[in-house]
């Protein structure tokens, strides 16, 4: 089952168009990133899925069903450009969002408790906003967007402006979030977060889907057949041209490109046979370089 | 709506309303306004209040029995809060003067009246004192001798006591005017001059209320916006939502502030009433259904303005980008309060009517007509409807300039901006 889809979706604000007749479906129970350049359209396109703005033309299809306002209650929302009221007491401010989020109060008070104790911000609750740290007002933005426990959640640079500690507890809470059977879109430009937590991506460019599908299928595809070796022995058989394309060497390793047509495992084998094989790893593609070639070559065209 | 967004409408008006009755601002300028407006008001009687106050011994001295225990009786009644104590003497010899003389220059006594023989036919009295008599004073004491001195020359005429007091009973005048613009107006009863400029006092500080509140209704969208807490709220609940709770959450704590205020004031001429034994409220003499227009022009007129508020609030980032339009938005209500003053004398002048229709000055202006009693019964329907009508197209376009700019962070946007805005709405 799809927890989201978007089918044709298009939005323009008079000659600009800021989303393209954009498709993309978000599979149940996934961490689904959505990766562009700054001005993409990345902000739009969520802001179009949880009913900020309404698209010009296409539809939102949410757990398979045309958008209404009502799955919204199912959807937790933490926007790019966010903040709180700095004058307000955490506590009441978490009761607010969670009612009208559809919580009751009593539902809301617990929910934030649960949170606050999971994050280390009980002790915080009476505090106003303004009196707690900028990585703290983080958190309670993070409950805000939880507090009702939704089942699709959209996470719009979740990490910005985190430090590492905070970093690396939030992407644990998100693949707990995964594990229990959430679906999660996480918008961003940081590649390297993509590649630790997503399973499937969207890269879109000026509005238009450039690449979509599952990140380990996509590396294969933009793979360039290298290999890192390290070796002990004789390495004549790196001047193999039938094999090799091009080498660099790396201080106790070799990188080498294959030639085309050349087979990996007979480059192992031959290494094997002339010597001692430490390491020999097929390099992939980092998301960042697939980024930049698809990016770049529609900037150069 | 549905029930989904009522309740968020709901919650939103909740937020705004107790947030804001238990902020310690309200408090203070719920408490401190009407304090100093009584302040105001009493100051410069606190001030004379010794003076006011002070007992004073006043002698009559006057050989015509009659007239002279005609005058103590009045000089006693007509006495400011019954602190002139009078005597009277009939012997009017030049010693008797000396003694009185000699009295007032040792403050036994305040001062006296005598009236000789020629008094009644020359209507001169010389009322002899250490110090000169302030303006109230000799206001009573002439008051006092000019009507007994009339009653005496009537007597003398040969006119019996229920004669002369038909002859000087009260003159009521009843203005009904029959020109088209003012036909059918009934004016008020009671203390009209009084009713009029207490009620004109009341609007002007309604007027004020209702900038203030506008004013309030911005700074909160503002709040949203630069705390960048609005998107958070836009994916909870719709615009719509957002925006009539505030407006509505506001409007009731400007309510609350105005009902405190009455409280207040009822409270203050209760106890005026109970001290004075004069009630400032039976005196006025305000007809019911002048106030409840009043209270609807200032419904009215807050839903006009504090939805322009919001779309101001929304539009721009910060209370310094919205301050010319802030501006613009004042100068309706800053007319008024300017015309209201020059409707005094001629309520019923084209301008005064062309202003009290035009929907941005209709709450206060047509307000100030119907208690001066100037409005007739179909100006204020066509006030009404103007103004609903209005009401209704600035509600729909401040919407859409809300559900965008709420949205648009950055630079101060510009009118052609704005403009386009209502199309992606």
């Amino acid at each position: 089952m799809t927890a989201l889809e978007l089918d044709n979706v298009r939005k323009s604000y008079d000659s600009v168009v800021a989303v393209d007749d954009l498709c993309v479906t978000i599979p149940e129970g996934q961490i689904f990133g959505l990766l562009g350049p700054n001005g993409a359209g990345k902000t739009t396109t969520i802001r179009m899925m949880v009913g900020i703005i309404m698209p010009d033309t296409g539809t939102v299809r949410i757990f398979g069903e045309p958008f209404e306002r009502r799955h919204l209650c199912e959807v937790g929302y933490l926007p790019e450009e966010r903040g709180l009221y700095r004058k307000a007491r955490v506590q009441d401010l978490l009761l607010y969002l969670g009612q009208l989020n559809g919580l009751t109060r009593a539902g809301a008070l617990r929910s934030a408790q649960e949170w606050a104790e999971r994050l280390e911000l009980a002790q915080w609750l009476g505090r106003r906003v303004e009196e707690l740290s900028k990585g703290m007002q983080q958190k309670v933005q993070f409950i805000a967007a939880m507090i009702h426990q939704p089942r699709f959640i959209i996470m719009d640079e979740p990490f910005a402006g985190l430090d590492p500690v905070n970093t690396a507890n939030l992407m644990d809470i998100l693949l707990e979030l995964k594990r229990s059977g959430r679906t999660i879109l996480f918008s961003t430009h940081r590649m390297d977060q993509v590649e630790k937590l997503c399973e499937t991506i969207c890269l879109i460019d000026r509005g238009k889907s450039v690449l979509q599908g599952r990140l380990s299928d996509l590396k294969a595809r933009f793979g360039r057949r290298d290999v890192r070796i390290a070796y002990e022995g004789e390495g004549r058989f790196l001047a193999d041209n039938r094999l090799v394309a091009a080498r660099t060497e790396r201080g106790n390793c070799v990188e080498l490109r294959l030639a085309p047509d050349a087979d990996a495992q007979e480059l192992l084998r031959l290494a094997a046979a002339n010597g001692k094989v430490t390491r020999f790893e097929l390099i992939e593609p980092s998301l960042e370089e697939i980024f930049i070639e698809v990016v770049g070559a529609r900037d150069g065209r | 709506m549905g029930v989904e967004e009522l309740r968020a409408l709901g919650l939103v008006f909740r937020r705004e309303y107790v947030l804001r009755v238990i902020s310690l601002s309200f408090i203070v300028t719920t408490l401190l306004t009407p304090m100093l407006l009584l302040l105001v008001a009493a100051l410069p009687a606190l001030l004379a209040a010794p003076h006011l106050l002070a007992y004073k011994r006043l002698v009559v001295a006057c050989e015509q029995p009659r007239l002279g225990a005609q005058l103590r009786e009045r000089l006693v009644k007509s006495s400011p809060l019954g602190r002139h104590k009078v005597d009277l003497v009939t012997d009017t010899s030049s010693q008797e003067r000396e003694r009185l003389e000699a009295m007032v220059r040792d403050s036994r006594i305040d001062g006296f009246l005598w009236i000789d023989r020629d008094a009644v036919a020359s209507g001169r009295v010389t009322y002899e004192t250490r110090t000169a008599p302030d303006f109230l004073e000799k206001e009573y004491l002439r008051g006092a001798l000019g009507l007994e001195i009339t009653r005496e020359r009537l007597a003398q005429h040969g006119l019996k006591a229920g004669e002369i007091d038909s002859a000087l009973g009260n003159v009521a005048l009843e203005p009904r005017a029959l020109g088209s613009l003012g036909k059918g107006v009934t004016p008020a009863g009671g203390n009209d001059t009084a009713a009029f400029f207490i009620t004109l006092m009341t609007i002007t500080l309604l007027e004020m209320s209702l900038l203030s509140y506008g004013i309030i209704v911005m700074r909160s969208v503002l709040e949203d916006k630069s705390s960048r807490v609005v998107e958070l709220l836009l994916c909870a609940a719709t615009p719509r939502a957002l925006m009539t709770g505030k407006i509505a959450g506001v409007g009731a704590v400007s309510l609350t502030q105005v009902a405190i205020w009455g409280l207040i004031f009822a409270l203050a001429a209760a106890l005026g009433a109970h001290v004075t034994g004069i009630s400032i409220i039976a005196e006025l003499h305000i007809p019911a259904r002048n106030l409840v227009l009043f209270g609807l022009f200032y419904l009215l007129g807050y839903l006009l303005y504090s939805s322009m508020y919001a779309a101001l609030g929304a539009a721009f980032n910060s209370v310094d980008e919205a301050q010319n339009w802030n501006f613009i938005l004042t100068l309706p209500l800053l007319f008024s309060g300017i015309g209201a003053w020059t409707l005094i004398e001629r309520p019923n002048a084209a301008t005064a009517v062309a202003l009290s229709l035009f929907p941005p000055s209709a709450p206060v202006m047509m307000s100030m007509r119907i208690a001066a009693g100037a409005a007739s019964g179909w100006q204020i329907a066509i006030a009404l409807v103007l103004l609903a009508a209005t009401i209704y197209f600035a509600v729909t376009v401040c919407s859409r300039i809300y559900r965008v700019g709420i949205l648009m962070y950055g630079k101060k946007p510009s009118m052609r901006e704005v403009a386009r805005w209502l199309r992606y709405a």
